[in-house]
């Protein structure tokens, strides 16, 4: 059916597009080469190769900022899929290229130390009656803990990918227009069928780790686009669901026509 | 057994809910915002002389700052005066009084409406869950509209599952809910269309010989309780909330996305107004179901959440998660699905078609959907987790300990976090959001030489309200020195006369020029009277009132034409 394979194109092509208009063609590769790496490690785990962690060990090497990413794969992968000899091999590699790459990865995250945070901690804690009640709410620890959480709570907001984070924008980030607003309902439809995906608990791992990986960053924007193979993929199941749907086709027409007007709008605005 | 400790959880959740509301009711937060101000001195008039501040006796709507707001609250107020005085603590009670019964009332539909497996552990938590909800403790600690509505919906809802089974209680429900319509804004939108949605899936019943009488009355009775209103419905006043803040009003509202100053051949489509309304639209509504807002980011308004806390406590955002993927999955659930899911999907309704970003003002009934979810969440997660635990006695008790710590610090997180939160920091940085300063500023101008004229800067704040409040004016007094519009056009010029005038004071801009000719009190925020001003103008520094971060709030001085 035709509509439907070009619903999935248009919903594929949205975010690398608006990337690649926003940003330097160098930059975007290594965006690309990363989210590369995961779907061919996504080709080789449907392949049933042993290996298929392989593929991830470059993406450090092209991107430092996320070396923790194929570790945390690692770890989320040996507890959801089970363990075996290679995985722990894989894993002590992963520590390595870690060490390797620490230099370059470690000052670009949340733990670096954030002097105005530290100060509002102490402004704070004088406020109340008592220092414990003052030290469980305001130290250190929770300075970190803060802006894991508003990765976190970004990253897994719906809107950042469908609605470029508005109506509640990130100031410092491109807020780009990443797919077509209405495929959030093909993603939401994946989300609800994903018992039934094929490969479902790969989704998992993968997003988990991306999502976790992404929220240890002082900044993840445009790093997010680790992201773009599991949310297709998803987005593309939901499009499966709905082709068992009677009426499909007007869906996918409609669907077809909003997604050209969304497009469209990327190369307006750079214009 | 099991009766005992539902009666022990319940007077728990009840002792809870009832510390958390009242705990400083009056003092905290220590400022009256200008609504509650409005609010209470339209009561106070009303008590007084049967007329609000315009002198309109008795209206159907308060016409306020030409927002026009609903009566319900207003008139609430009314009978507390005489036995309060007119306080803060008066004008926040009624919210303090229907949020208590809000939690009674929910409890009892929970327990109506879920099935017999889940009644009792369902309705507990959720009911549990509301009780330390910092969204709801919010709305119930101030004078808010939509919380007297929240209480109304639900109690209306419960009537509406009565009446099933004992016709006459349509009747209450009806009642109920044509109060709810009255009460807010947002109701005006959800009441009617929740509704419908009871009234198809229950047809049957309905419509059957033993109920049809009853729900003709029932509806008579709304309508006549809606009447009034109803005969002002197409006013400009009415429809002033309406028209000033949807996203599809097209006189004052760019959509979102448009693209300025693109004259492409497709202009048509990309900055088309039905599409980018509809994206709009979609992305408000969706942002009501995003744990970012939910869980951790606090509100646009910084009037409407509590500093460091968002709706929700971030430790349910699992169960949020997990609960509405179970609740949507599992069958059985009946009724409890039914009026869950449809409240889900339409309470976001009139919040997403205004401006504002998770506004929880007009989305507060989604409260009820989602403290269900999380609580059947809670619930699904254990039960999960004890059929993981072995049988054995000993091993059972030592589960049972642990379930009773956890549940033990929890709670105490919880009430700890609100005190942080609510008390503490709300009340050192949020203070300029509830107008602190006020207050302080009438005590210090009843001691000031009454002989002369007093001018309150009103360039960028609205200080009537307050002062009137604070100073307990007579309102037959202010009625007859102010004039804004005729009784006949009450509902429908939205013209405003900024100027008001009371005793000796005026609040108006200050005009340097001319005000600094006579000697006289001029009173202002900082940016009216900055020190500089003050040297410039030799005036005379009266006083200064602090917020609590020790920032300058107002600052009252007296000119020197000599």
């Amino acid at each position: 059916m035709i509509a439907k394979k070009i619903a999935v194109i248009i919903t594929i092509i949205v975010w690398p597009i608006s990337m690649l208009i926003a940003i330097d063609g160098s930059d975007f590769s290594i965006h690309l080469l990363t989210s590369m790496s995961v779907f061919i490690t996504y080709y080789l785990y449907k392949r049933s190769y042993y290996l298929y962690h392989l593929p991830l060990l470059i993406i450090p090497f092209i991107d430092p900022k996320l070396a923790l990413f194929p570790l945390i794969f690692l770890i989320i992968d040996l507890i959801i899929m089970g363990k075996s000899k290679t995985k722990f091999v894989v894993l002590l590699l992963f520590f390595a290229i870690i060490a390797i790459e620490w230099k370059s990865f470690s000052g670009q995250t949340i733990f670096i130390p954030d002097y105005e945070a530290k100060q509002e901690v102490v402004r704070n804690t004088q406020l109340y009656p008592s220092i414990f009640l003052a030290r469980l709410f305001h130290n250190k620890a929770r300075i970190v803990i803060d802006k894991f959480n508003n990765n976190f709570f970004a990253l897994t907001d719906l809107n950042n990918y469908f609605f470029t984070f508005y109506p509640r924008r990130l100031t410092g980030n491109l807020n780009l227009i990443k797919y077509p607003f209405p495929a959030v309902l093909f993603l939401l439809l994946a989300i609800y069928g994903i018992s039934k995906h094929k490969y479902n608990k790969f989704l998992v791992v993968i997003t988990l780790s991306a999502l976790l990986s992404l929220s240890v960053l002082s900044i993840f924007d445009l790093n997010d686009f680790i992201l773009w193979i599991p949310i297709n993929l998803a987005i593309i199941y939901g499009i499966k669901i709905t082709n068992k749907f009677k009426y499909s086709s007007y869906i996918f027409i409609v669907y077809v026509i909003l997604s050209l007007i969304e497009l469209a709008r990327i190369f307006a605005i750079k214009s | 057994m099991k009766k005992i400790f539902t009666v022990f959880f319940l007077v728990l959740i009840i002792l809870i809910t009832v510390i958390t509301r009242y705990y400083k009711l009056g003092d905290i937060p220590s400022g009256l915002y200008l609504d509650e101000a409005e609010m209470g001195y339209n009561a106070y008039s009303i008590l007084k002389t049967g007329r609000d501040e315009f002198g309109k006796p008795f209206p159907l709507v308060f016409r306020s700052f030409a927002d026009f707001k609903t009566p319900v609250y207003v008139y609430s107020i009314v009978p507390l005066i005489p036995i309060f005085g007119l306080s803060k603590y008066t004008v926040r009670f009624p919210s303090f009084f229907f949020g208590v019964f809000t939690i009674i009332i929910f409890y009892l539909l929970v327990r109506k409406i879920a099935p017999e497996k889940y009644s009792n552990s369902l309705s507990l938590i959720s009911a549990f869950l509301l009780a330390i909800s910092p969204w709801h403790i919010l709305f119930s600690r101030t004078a808010f509209e939509c919380n007297i509505a929240l209480f109304f919906l639900a109690s209306g809802i419960y009537l509406f599952y009565k009446g099933l089974k004992s016709p006459a209680f349509l009747l209450f429900s009806s009642l109920f809910i044509a109060l709810a319509i009255l009460s807010y804004h947002a109701q005006r939108i959800i009441t009617p269309l929740l509704i419908v949605a009871l009234a198809v899936k229950h047809k049957q019943i309905l419509f059957s010989k033993t109920h049809i009488k009853f729900l003709l009355a029932a509806m008579l009775l709304g309508f006549i309780i809606l009447i009034p209103t109803l005969s002002i419905a197409f006013t400009p006043g009415f429809l002033a909330r309406a028209n000033g803040l949807n996203i599809f009003s097209r006189a004052i509202h760019v959509p979102e996305g448009f693209i300025k100053n693109y004259n492409g051949i497709i202009s048509l489509f990309i900055n088309s107004r039905w599409f980018l309304g509809m994206r709009e639209f979609l992305s408000l509504y969706l942002s009501y179901f995003s744990p970012r807002n939910m869980f951790y980011l606090e509100n646009f308004d910084l009037r409407t959440s509590y500093p460091s806390l968002s709706t929700f406590f971030l430790w349910q955002f699992p169960f949020y998660i997990a609960g509405l993927y179970w609740f949507i999955k599992r069958r059985g659930l009946g009724e409890l699905k039914f009026l869950t899911l449809i409240l889900l999907l339409l309470s976001p309704i009139p919040a997403a078609i205004t401006r504002d970003p998770y506004s929880t003002i007009r989305s507060l009934q989604m409260i009820i959907p989602l403290t269900i979810i999380i609580a059947f969440g809670i619930i699904e997660f254990y039960d999960k987790l004890k059929n993981k635990i072995p049988k054995d006695f000993f091993q059972a008790n030592i589960f049972k300990a642990a379930l009773i710590t956890v549940f033990i610090l929890t709670t105490s997180y919880c009430l700890a976090k609100l005190f942080s939160s609510a008390i503490i920091l709300n009340e050192f940085y949020r203070s300029g959001q509830w107008n602190y300063g006020f207050e302080q500023v009438s005590k210090t101008i009843v001691k000031l030489d009454q002989k002369l004229p007093v001018i309150f800067d009103n360039a960028r704040i609205e200080p009537y309200s307050q002062l009137l409040f604070f100073l307990k004016f007579d309102p037959l007094t202010y009625q007859k020195n102010n004039f804004e519009v005729s009784q006949n056009d009450y509902y429908r010029n939205l013209n405003r006369v900024k100027t008001k005038y009371i005793g000796n004071i005026i609040t108006r801009p200050i005009n340097w020029e001319m005000d600094l000719i006579k000697e006289q009190y001029l009173i202002g925020d900082h940016l009216a009277i900055s020190d500089g001003q003050i040297k410039d103008h030799n005036l005379t520094l009266v006083s200064t009132i602090l917020y609590p971060d020790r920032s300058v709030a107002f600052v009252i001085t007296k000119t020197n034409p000599q």
